[in-house]
């Protein structure tokens, strides 16, 4: 079961690539998984792919028979305290950004350390690891 | 008559009456129906004069500037001197602790307790240490990545598709003796502070970074 290596979302092209470990455990999926992308406006610009429970986000692409691929940009009421999960804190309110394709990111690294989905995405290739 | 038609003129009258009744009252509800309809309108904007080029300087103004444009903000960035460096097709952007008096020297990898030290290490040792700030620099930018923090690059790229405009200063391109074509082909204008005051004037917010 292979990744699509260019896909499009609303458009814009983005360009995966993805780690061995996660090409072994893409090859073991017996379930659906949804991977996101969520870019978080804050004191800092922050990214980090996850693994999210199923989920209609609006921008939201089938990478293959069993791997889906969202992107959701954020920004919080207030800074988020520092090694929280913004969204299971309480005094954190996290808001949805209009227009969200207009950040849709040129590209994305798919991993898969230590049992769990994550990974990275930017915004040239050149700032690419 | 049609039915839209009496609910207008009912409307109308209804409207006249109450306008007989309590003349003040009813100008003081039309105007605030008026005013909440105009600032619901009117799309915030900002503006910020960006003068600093080292790597710790540059976040402000792209973090802010991209975070407008999230909110649907009109943004215009207006680079001046070093701040122009920011504009360049190859950034090569660095940091030093001399005079950064407020810089924590931590180290980005080891274990948790080793992370937190503080080194405070004197400006006579850091001036004598070839290559010091080239370390700090990469020490830097490996925080900034470990904590999944958008690079300089990526926000200059996401503050761009994000309708942000990028006007560099003229004078300051001919006095150091910069050549355009050094820098990215997204800059929007080249302009003196002479054409962009005007802007800064009607902008809600005005930031000098």
């Amino acid at each position: 079961m292979s990744i699509n290596h260019i896909i499009a979302m609303q458009g814009k092209d983005i360009t995966i690539d993805c780690s061995k470990s996660a090409k072994q455990e893409f090859s073991r999926l017996n379930s659906p998984v949804y991977l996101q992308m969520e870019l978080l406006f804050s004191c800092m610009v922050t990214k980090r792919v996850v693994q999210v429970s199923e989920k209609h986000c609006s921008l939201q692409v089938q990478l293959n028979n069993s791997v889906f691929l969202s992107f959701r940009p954020i920004r919080t009421n207030v800074c988020a305290p520092h090694g929280v999960d913004i969204h299971e804190h309480d005094e954190v309110e996290v808001i949805d950004i209009e227009e969200p394709e207009r950040f849709i990111p040129d590209w994305l690294y798919i991993d898969y350390c230590k049992n769990v989905w994550c990974g990275e995405f930017g915004y040239s290739r050149k700032s690419k690891k | 008559m049609s039915e839209s038609t009496i609910a207008e003129v009912h409307g109308e009258t209804l409207m006249a009456a109450s306008m007989q009744k309590d003349p003040d009252a009813w100008f003081e509800r039309k105007f605030k129906e008026h005013m909440e309809k105009h600032e619901q309108s009117i799309i915030p904007s900002l503006s910020i004069v960006v003068t600093k080029g080292s790597l710790d300087w540059a976040y402000p103004p792209f973090i802010l500037a991209s975070s407008a444009a999230a909110l649907g903000w009109e943004v215009d960035l207006f680079f001046t001197f070093y701040g122009l460096s920011l504009l360049k097709k190859d950034l090569d952007l660095s940091i030093t602790p001399m005079g950064n008096t407020a810089m924590p020297m931590k180290m980005p990898f080891g274990p948790n307790w080793f992370q937190n030290i503080n080194w405070n290490i004197p400006n006579a040792l850091s001036t004598n240490i070839p290559g010091f700030d080239k370390m700090a620099t990469s020490l830097m930018q490996k925080t900034i990545s470990n904590n999944g923090v958008a690079s300089i690059e990526e926000l200059r790229e996401l503050s761009i598709e994000a309708g942000v405009k990028m006007i560099a200063c003229q004078m300051t391109v001919e006095l150091f003796g910069w050549d355009r074509a050094d820098f990215i082909p997204e800059v929007d204008d080249w302009v003196g502070a002479a054409s962009f005051l005007p802007t800064a004037k009607d902008s809600d917010v005005t930031l000098f970074i």
